[in-house]
């Protein structure tokens, strides 16, 4: 997994633990914060899985995985709002990462410590 | 240099669309699964020049001139090619695929039109030319990379859709083709965002182009066609902001139904994007953008059926 995406990641996932409140979905829980940024700049973070996880993997999927693995519903998915979908990855226990989308912008900078 | 951008894969090496196939029971990609003999022959020239995108270095490097005249005479052969838009830009990291490392300085970006009268034909004819114009980008792509390898003695690798490690839209902005609209792509000004592109990656010194803005951005910001067109509602009012530039992020997950999970092809949004006609004057364009206008709307601007 690239670095730089990697510190993304990391960085949303701190940000649940630290400004986050969980609820209760259909099957699993969901994990959100609400974060406004020094010009009004609005940015969702959430994560759905059976826990809020410590870390994401370090490992990606191949294409050549994802395309043979299938159907394949992965047990945690970490997505970023700005408000537009921006970072979506997706993963389970001792699996490589899936991104499902990324689209590199200002966004970053109100993410990140 | 070692690439820094992740780019969606095609078909089922696409995370998010293996996503949509699951959700709906689906085990394939209804558009690209139906038969379609001639689509399927386009598909198939890019892929049989895939082994010749790379080859032999000439050994000796040919007296090169200054590297204007070099830049001037590629331009002249990609249009001899047929080539509709020729432009160079420097290579970045964040244009290349992630992990991809490509030792070369500029990319070479080419683009063909599309004609816009097979909006009139229906959602084949629009495949089957969108199909055959990136079948001849890779014609071009190919040529011009053996060209600056054999004759001109230094590495050049063509990209196209049989394999490609650049992303198309920051390489085709910076290298002078357009500015981004609200449909997610690129839309020249005389060509609309009808066409479809093709890259020679090398180490030839070039001269670069510039970003070509002619006031895109802005107008998208007012105009709502391709949002209030697109069948699966995917392309927002919102928008982010990268380096500066406005980018109207497509929904994906509403896109794929429409323009995967169909057999039909889905080009509404560029087909209904005014640029097609509002900066070349072209009247011929102007009357068959009308008349397709006029077909959507008595069409009520409905959502084709969709699996």
């Amino acid at each position: 997994m690239p670095p730089a995406l990697r510190r993304l990641a990391e960085a949303a996932l701190a940000r649940l633990r630290r400004e986050g409140s969980a609820c209760e979905e259909t099957g699993s829980a969901v994990w959100q914060a609400d974060l406004t940024g020094p010009q009004d700049e609005k940015l969702r973070v959430l994560c759905r899985g059976p826990a809020l996880p410590a870390t994401v993997p370090a490992e990606m999927a191949t294409a050549e995985r994802i395309a043979a693995e299938r159907p394949w519903l992965g047990a945690y998915r970490l997505t970023v709002e700005a408000p537009l979908v921006v970072l979506d990855l997706c993963w389970s226990d001792n699996q490589p990462l899936r991104i499902m989308s990324y689209s590199r912008g200002a966004w970053e900078q109100l993410l990140l410590p | 240099m070692v690439g820094e951008s992740w780019m969606r894969e095609q078909g089922l090496r696409d995370a998010l669309l293996v996503e949509v196939l699951r959700k709906r029971g689906l085990a394939n990609v209804p558009i690209w699964s139906r038969s379609f003999p001639e689509r399927d022959d386009a598909i198939r020239h890019w892929e049989d020049l895939t082994p010749l995108r790379d080859g032999p270095v000439a050994p000796a490097r040919a007296a090169i001139g200054d590297a204007s005249a070099v830049t001037e005479d590629l331009k002249r052969r990609a249009r001899e090619f047929g080539a509709d838009l020729v432009g160079v830009t420097a290579l970045r990291p964040e244009f290349i695929e992630l992990g991809v490392n490509l030792d070369h300085d500029y990319v070479i970006a080419i683009a063909c039109y599309e004609r816009y009268t097979k909006v009139l034909e229906g959602a084949d004819a629009v495949e089957l030319e969108a199909m055959q114009v990136y079948a001849k980008c890779a014609d071009i792509a190919t040529e011009l990379a053996r060209h600056i390898r054999e004759e001109l003695g230094c590495p050049a690798l063509a990209h196209h859709n049989g394999s490609v490690q650049i992303q198309a839209i920051p390489v085709m902005y910076h290298a002078g083709f357009g500015e981004l609209g609200k449909h997610g792509s690129l839309i020249n000004p005389l060509l609309g965002a009808n066409f479809r592109p093709g890259f020679v990656t090398t180490t030839l010194p070039l001269v670069t182009d510039r970003p070509l803005e002619f006031g895109v951005q802005n107008y998208c910001v007012n105009c709502t066609l391709c949002t209030n067109n697109c069948p699966g509602k995917a392309i927002p009012d919102e928008f982010i902001l990268t380096e500066g530039l406005k980018r109207w992020l497509t929904d994906i997950e509403k896109c794929y139904p429409y323009s995967r999970l169909r057999d039909e092809y889905c080009h509404i949004c560029v087909d209904v994007c005014p640029y097609i006609h509002k900066m070349n004057g072209d009247p011929g364009t102007a009357a068959t953008f009308k008349a397709y206008m006029k077909n959507r709307k008595a069409e009520g601007y409905k959502a084709p059926k969709h699996n």
